[in-house]
């Protein structure tokens, strides 16, 4: 239908005009790019560490590391470059998921109330209060022998299983919030009175109202994820090596800082930060975009 | 009398109040406690009443967003509570509700148009000639443009907002509107409009009106009937003209005169002042809570005649009166609780007599 399809229409012409939107835009897609065809982008092999080479500085484009090599001598950007797929990848993954399970669990906790309520609140409570190492360490004891390949959905399976266990609680909770803000305004009273089935009220009626806080908290949530990441690869559940990814690398570069090779922290730092800038820009203009009110 | 399309038996709606770990029911709201009346084709019946009386609920529960604690809702003649579900939604159609504020009452992420289809979504229909253009009709129908469609809530003024939600509530061809203060959040120049549209499409669709309002002068201006409430009971009803000119029930009296006038001089002229109003019935303290309505009568505590019969009141005579309206209005004309229409001569006389200050005065004038 036309009427459904100008929103649309209407938030792509709003994301156009604002140039900030398009530099995050370029942002974002220069680093799919990347995780897409990381051949594009270095001819290096992450692997080849020869030892006497470790920590050399940057020596600029066109010479053989031009972002300098990390402590055991492998090359910075192309460890960086075969680093995003798996680092984008499990962002994606984890907060797709768990912005599914937290809103939809929010949104009937919210809506229903009583006893599913109930059940929903205690279960965020319970996976607050368990701290995310130990929870971690206990996923690794159960899947400890388990050999899931080498793919790179594979590599960042046990790492995003943890995270999504753990992650989904906020989003629970701010969707409840607003879900009881939202469900007793008229016109939900308004749907009701016409007979509107409950499924057609929340998904029609509460959640474009009540969804406005997670994505305020989604761009946040992917730099969340890539540090974590670089935790549980310290324990031996994150991206295991071979793969590499930027919260490794940033775990690694970290301890040289101080110890005269700070470019090994701040390539995937940078890269870092300017993924997470270019998401909060992005979602700051589409939530507007989205907001009829806030249309030219 | 024509044949009533709605008619409400004794309709009672008790919200419980829960404490504590075991979530016990230590008491109850009596929102609404035992109303009565019928709403003929074609007619407004105006629901009129202080804050607190029930006014919302009872105009909730006609549309089907509130369930009755018991009592009956009968739309033509069907009772609403014994019907399969698939009959409530038929029911449903025919009673459609207008809200008070139109600032919440339309969803603002979705275009007019979107809002004024829903009901065919939802109802999945497909009108003659195609949703978009029944949709156009209904905005045309309300003094909107059909190209007002695909604009959004937030680009309208308040007045073409109630516009858009009354469109909402006629889509499903409905015979009876509940209209909960549909004015009351409008500046004074828009509510005329709408209340001339409201009396306009009365007249083009034959609809009955359900008019839920705390200005006495709008009620006055569209409804045939008023039904005065206290506490979650009506006190008095009958044709508008007998009520605000002849009430019976000194809570009326005292409501009616609340009512501002604008000319500061009739407003505020003493009591008794001939010719130049009534003076202000000032009722003293509040409305008792809802949860422990007085036993009786439940306005004994407040009604100035139950303070002048004095004794009479202090022995709890008064406590024992069912001083409330019961059943069904015999002939159809206007009706108050038994006692008030026994001790009505002694109030008879215009002025506040009843008005605790002015009784022995009043007594004079009449003897």
């Amino acid at each position: 239908m036309s009427e459904e399809a100008r929103p649309l229409a209407g938030a792509w012409r709003a994301l156009r005009r604002r140039p900030d939107t398009v530099a995050a835009a370029t942002v974002v897609l220069f680093f799919a790019l990347m995780a897409a065809f990381p051949a594009l982008f270095t001819s290096t092999s992450p692997r080849s560490c020869p030892i006497r080479d470790a920590r050399l500085d940057p020596q600029g484009w066109g010479a053989a590391h031009p972002l300098g090599t990390d402590a055991l001598g492998c090359d910075v950007l192309a460890t960086l470059v075969h680093g995003v797929r798996p680092s984008l990848l499990l962002a994606a993954v984890v907060v797709g998921v768990s912005v599914m399970i937290g809103v939809t669990l929010g949104l009937l906790a919210g809506y229903y109330l009583g006893w599913v309520d109930y059940l929903v609140s205690r279960a965020v409570e319970v996976f607050l209060v368990v701290p995310l190492l130990l929870a971690a360490l206990l996923v690794l004891s159960l899947f400890q022998g388990v050999d899931l390949g080498a793919g790179t959905f594979q590599v960042i399976l046990l790492p995003a299983v943890v995270l999504i266990l753990f992650g989904w609680m906020p989003y629970a909770r701010y969707v409840r919030a607003s879900t009881l803000e939202a469900k007793n305004l008229d016109y939900v009273t308004a749907a009701r009175s016409l007979g509107a089935s409950d499924v057609r009220i929340m998904v029609r009626h509460v959640l474009p109202n009540a969804i406005g806080t997670v994505t305020a908290l989604l761009p946040t949530s992917v730099a969340g994820v890539i540090s974590a990441e670089a935790v549980l690869s310290f324990l031996g559940i994150g991206v295991r090596p071979p793969a590499t990814s930027w919260g490794i690398q940033i775990e690694q570069g970290s301890e040289w800082v101080t110890g005269g090779a700070p470019h090994i922290l701040l390539a995937p730092l940078v890269c870092l930060v300017a993924t997470v800038l270019a998401l909060v820009v992005l979602g700051d203009a589409l939530r507007d975009a989205l907001d009829p009110r806030l249309a030219r | 009398m024509p044949e009533p399309v709605l008619e409400v038996r004794q309709l009672v709606r008790h919200f419980p109040v829960r404490r504590g770990l075991l979530r016990r029911t230590v008491a109850t709201v009596k929102a609404v406690d035992g109303v009565s009346f019928t709403l003929a084709a074609g007619r407004t019946l105006g629901l009129v009443g202080e804050s607190g009386s029930g006014k919302s609920t009872l105009a909730r529960m006609l549309a089907g967003i509130e369930r009755p604690t018991a009592g009956q809702v009968l739309v033509h003649g069907e009772d609403v509570a014994r019907l399969s579900r698939a009959g409530r939604k038929r029911l449903r159609r025919d009673v459609q509700m207008v809200f008070q504020d139109p600032y919440t009452s339309l969803n603002p992420r979705m275009s007019v148009g979107e809002i004024v289809g829903e009901p065919f979504a939802i109802h999945r229909i497909t009108p003659a000639g195609g949703r978009r253009a029944a949709v156009g009709e209904l905005l045309e129908l309300v003094g909107l443009e059909p190209g007002h469609a695909s604009r959004y809530p937030h680009q309208f003024s308040g007045g073409q907002r109630q516009r858009i939600g009354i469109a909402r509530a006629l889509a499903l061809r409905p015979g009876i509107l509940v209209c909960d203060e549909p004015v009351s959040a409008l500046d004074v120049s828009v509510q005329g409009q709408v209340v001339n549209l409201l009396q306009d499409l009365q007249e083009e669709l034959g609809l009955s009106y359900l008019f839920v309002a705390h200005d006495l002068g709008v009620v006055r201006h569209i409804a045939h009937e008023v039904a005065v409430m206290y506490l979650g009971h009506v006190v008095e009803h009958g044709p508008s003209g007998d009520v605000y000119d002849d009430a019976r029930h000194p809570y009326t009296r005292a409501l009616l005169s609340a009512a501002p006038v604008p000319d500061p001089a009739v407003r505020f002229a003493p009591a008794g002042d001939a010719g130049r109003g009534d003076g202000a019935i000032t009722l003293e303290g509040e409305p008792p809570s809802p949860t422990n309505p007085p036993a009786g009568c439940v306005f004994h505590t407040r009604c100035p005649l139950a303070r002048a019969l004095g004794s009479e009141a202090a022995d709890g005579a008064l406590a024992g009166e069912t001083a409330v309206l019961t059943g069904e209005r015999p002939g159809g004309g206007h009706h108050v609780p038994e006692r008030c229409a026994r001790t009505a001569p002694v109030l008879e006389p215009r002025a506040a007599c009843h008005f605790a200050r002015s009784v022995p005065a009043a007594v004079k004038v009449e003897s």
